[in-house]
């Protein structure tokens, strides 16, 4: 009766090994077809937003984009974004504020 | 039959089988328990299989990484004939004609070789696009099938060309960051042994062995994929504008000495690269050297004041436009008299240039030049840098001094000339250029992370200051490069108009033009060299590189939001 079930267990975690390696062995089939999906997207993804095709895009639906004039630019200085220092700290610091940090302060 | 007949036939049945049955259990015995060698390699062979791994190639990506893939690998299939089926079934013509409509290819060349019963595989059509191949599938075709292979892709064709380069069929890189970074971006192959079933399927709890590829980093570079794209742009504008034979630039970062954009016209497509020819390929920044002409005279001004020969108030006569020098007469584009030496570079003076090249003398130029980075590498990771042409002084003749300082015996690349410029930018740090920011690993483990490098220090602050603020009355009223400012900004840089040495002699209609500057003047952040082969009609360097310079300069500073100097940071001298 022992010998019988250890036999039978035996054969159960056989077929079970066989079993998970069978899916192992698609799991592994569908990540690479899952990676060479992404690397075609990526690749579609990229050449969709390069400058050119944003480009070309533009003109296709004739859209014209061009700089903001110069004049139309507000630049704020770094100690404008400090609320102001005095003094010679003020004359050491005046510096333009990145656009990042602008946005932020937004 | 008579029972006795039977018997002895059961008898001979019994001792029959029992024979057999001992012979198969003694081979049975035999063969598991006597060492077979050659047995037992039949048998491992037969059921196993060993398979090799091949690792991918990493991406190549632009400074803000993430999308901006500039380079990746591609799943692709050959196309592939059996031809002797094909001839078997009788069907050359009608497979060639329906082949021929979806891959592009004559009729009568696929015919041709569909018309081979010897053999059992040809190939149509390397790396065909799934549309392609999901189309020949729906056409039904026998005797077509088609292999997996992997195809290095660069998403937008002759973009960023001189600087990725190329990988070649067998998948090593060959030109450009491809052939540089060749050993981040292969990765390296693994492999798999392992155990196989009576139908060849593999067994996986049975895999003896299981090494997996070591897939190839991604390199993330300098180049900024916005500022490149208009540098190329306005490169092709000026070779067409002005019908040059080669217009090449650069934007280079100028504290970190990181590349920005690297262009070079002509240029191919590196997924087209073998109908490339060798001048197309070739990377004039780095690749071709030219006598730079007048932008040279920064680097003779800014040794000269670091030595403190002249100063910019200085007054020198500049011969009335013609200067008589060891047997030889200099001259000036434009004659003048007596000018300062702020005014002399204003004007592009070429008496004047010789004149203080002289004061400084022979062996100290030289070693301006060198520190200056002239004559040898800057050490770019990129191959096929040239180290240009600098002779030593002990090959100079008496008129070498007085022509090196207009910028003639002497030969650089546009980016030893550009990285002279950025020094001076740079409160006199010559920093070394590099395009590769950093290498990822798939796992997002950082192998390589370059840092900016000082190369040498040629002029000190004091003198580069005083350099950006002559260099800045280049492009105002009055000066070679006005057409170079940029609206809002101070430019600060020098025009070059150089002729061609053809045949020994300079030739006056082969002419080298050039643009050299940085911007904002005050707080300088980024250097543009632009360098324009054998324009016509016009050839100056203000007319026809300042322009390009100008629209690369102005639409850099609005990419990378640099602002102007502010009112603060003025310098004060």
């Amino acid at each position: 009766m022992v010998v019988s079930s250890l036999a039978l267990a035996y054969v159960w975690l056989g077929c079970r090994c066989e079993s998970l390696g069978r899916e192992l062995k698609v799991l592994e089939q569908r990540q690479s077809e899952l990676k060479k999906h992404y690397d075609t997207e990526a690749f579609k993804w990229a050449r969709k937003k390069s400058p050119r095709n944003i480009e070309r895009t533009l003109e296709r639906r004739r859209i014209t984009m061009v700089w903001p004039h110069r004049t139309r630019v507000v630049r704020l200085l770094e100690d404008d974004l400090n609320g102001g220092l005095s003094g010679d700290a003020a004359a050491d610091v005046h510096k333009y504020a990145r656009l990042d940090r602008v946005t932020g302060h937004e | 039959m008579s029972e006795r007949g039977l018997l002895r036939r059961a008898v001979v049945c019994t001792i029959v089988l029992t024979a057999a049955m001992l012979g198969l259990g003694f081979r049975l015995a035999f063969l598991h328990l006597a060492p077979h060698e050659e047995a037992l390699r039949g048998v491992r062979r037969t059921s196993s299989v060993s398979r090799k791994l091949l690792a991918g190639r990493g991406r190549i990506l632009d400074r803000r990484g993430g999308d901006n893939i500039l380079a990746l690998n591609l799943p692709a299939h050959h196309v592939c004939a059996d031809p002797s089926t094909i001839c078997r079934n009788g069907s050359v013509r009608e497979t060639a004609a329906a082949l021929a409509a979806l891959l592009d290819l004559p009729v009568d060349g696929i015919a041709v070789r569909l018309n081979r019963p010897e053999r059992k595989c040809e190939f149509l059509s390397r790396y065909a696009d799934a549309e392609t191949v999901e189309a020949i599938r729906a056409a039904d075709l026998a005797g077509i099938e088609f292999r997996p292979a992997v195809l290095r892709h660069y998403p937008h064709d002759s973009f960023l060309c001189h600087v990725l380069g190329f990988v070649n069929h067998g998948s090593v890189g060959s030109a450009g960051v491809e052939q540089y970074m060749d050993r981040y971006l292969a990765g390296s192959s693994g492999i798999v042994e392992t155990r196989v079933n009576a139908l060849r399927q593999e067994l996986y709890a049975r895999r003896d062995t299981h090494i997996p590829a070591l897939e190839g980093a991604d390199v993330h570079l300098t180049i900024d994929q916005n500022v490149q794209y208009m540098v190329e742009k306005a490169l092709d504008a000026a070779m067409e504008e002005h019908s040059a034979k080669a217009a090449w630039a650069i934007v280079q970062h100028v504290k970190t000495g990181a590349i920005l954009a690297m262009a070079s016209r002509p240029g191919y497509d590196p997924n087209e690269f073998r109908f490339s020819t060798e001048k197309s390929r070739l990377n004039r920044t780095i690749g071709c050297v030219y006598e730079p002409g007048s932008t040279m005279k920064a680097v003779v001004f800014a040794a000269a004041l670091n030595e403190c020969t002249v100063t910019p108030e200085t007054v020198i006569d500049c011969e009335n436009g013609a200067w008589p020098h060891a047997g030889k007469i200099l001259h000036d584009f434009h004659s003048y008299g007596e000018l300062t030496v702020a005014d002399g570079i204003k004007k592009s003076s070429n008496i004047m240039s010789a004149k203080i090249a002289l004061g400084l003398g022979n062996r100290r130029f030289y070693g301006y030049l060198c520190a200056f980075g002239f004559g040898s590498r800057l050490g770019v990771d990129l191959p096929g840098e040239e180290s240009g042409i600098l002779h030593p002084v002990r090959s100079w003749s008496n008129i070498s001094c007085s022509r090196l300082a207009i910028g003639q015996g002497v030969a650089v690349t546009a980016l030893q000339m550009l990285g002279a410029f950025c020094a001076i930018a740079n409160d006199g740090f010559l920093m070394r250029p590099y395009v590769v920011h950093r290498v990822v690993d798939r796992n997002g483990t950082v192998l390589l992370e370059r840092a900016p490098e000082v190369l040498s220090r040629p002029i000190d602050g004091e003198t580069a200051e005083i350099m950006r603020h002559l260099l800045r009355r280049v492009t105002e009223e009055g000066g070679t490069g006005r057409r170079a400012c940029v609206e809002g900004y101070e430019v600060a840089g020098k025009t070059g108009t150089a002729q061609k040495a053809i045949g020994g002699v300079y030739s006056s209609e082969a002419h080298v033009a050039s643009f050299v500057g940085f911007l904002p003047a005050r707080n300088p952040e980024i250097g543009v060299i632009v360098v324009v082969d054998e324009p016509q009609p016009l050839h100056t360097g203000g007319v026809v590189a300042g322009p390009v310079f100008k629209r690369i300069a102005g639409e850099t500073v609005r990419c990378l939001d640099i602002p102007p100097a502010p009112k603060g940071t003025l310098a004060r001298r």
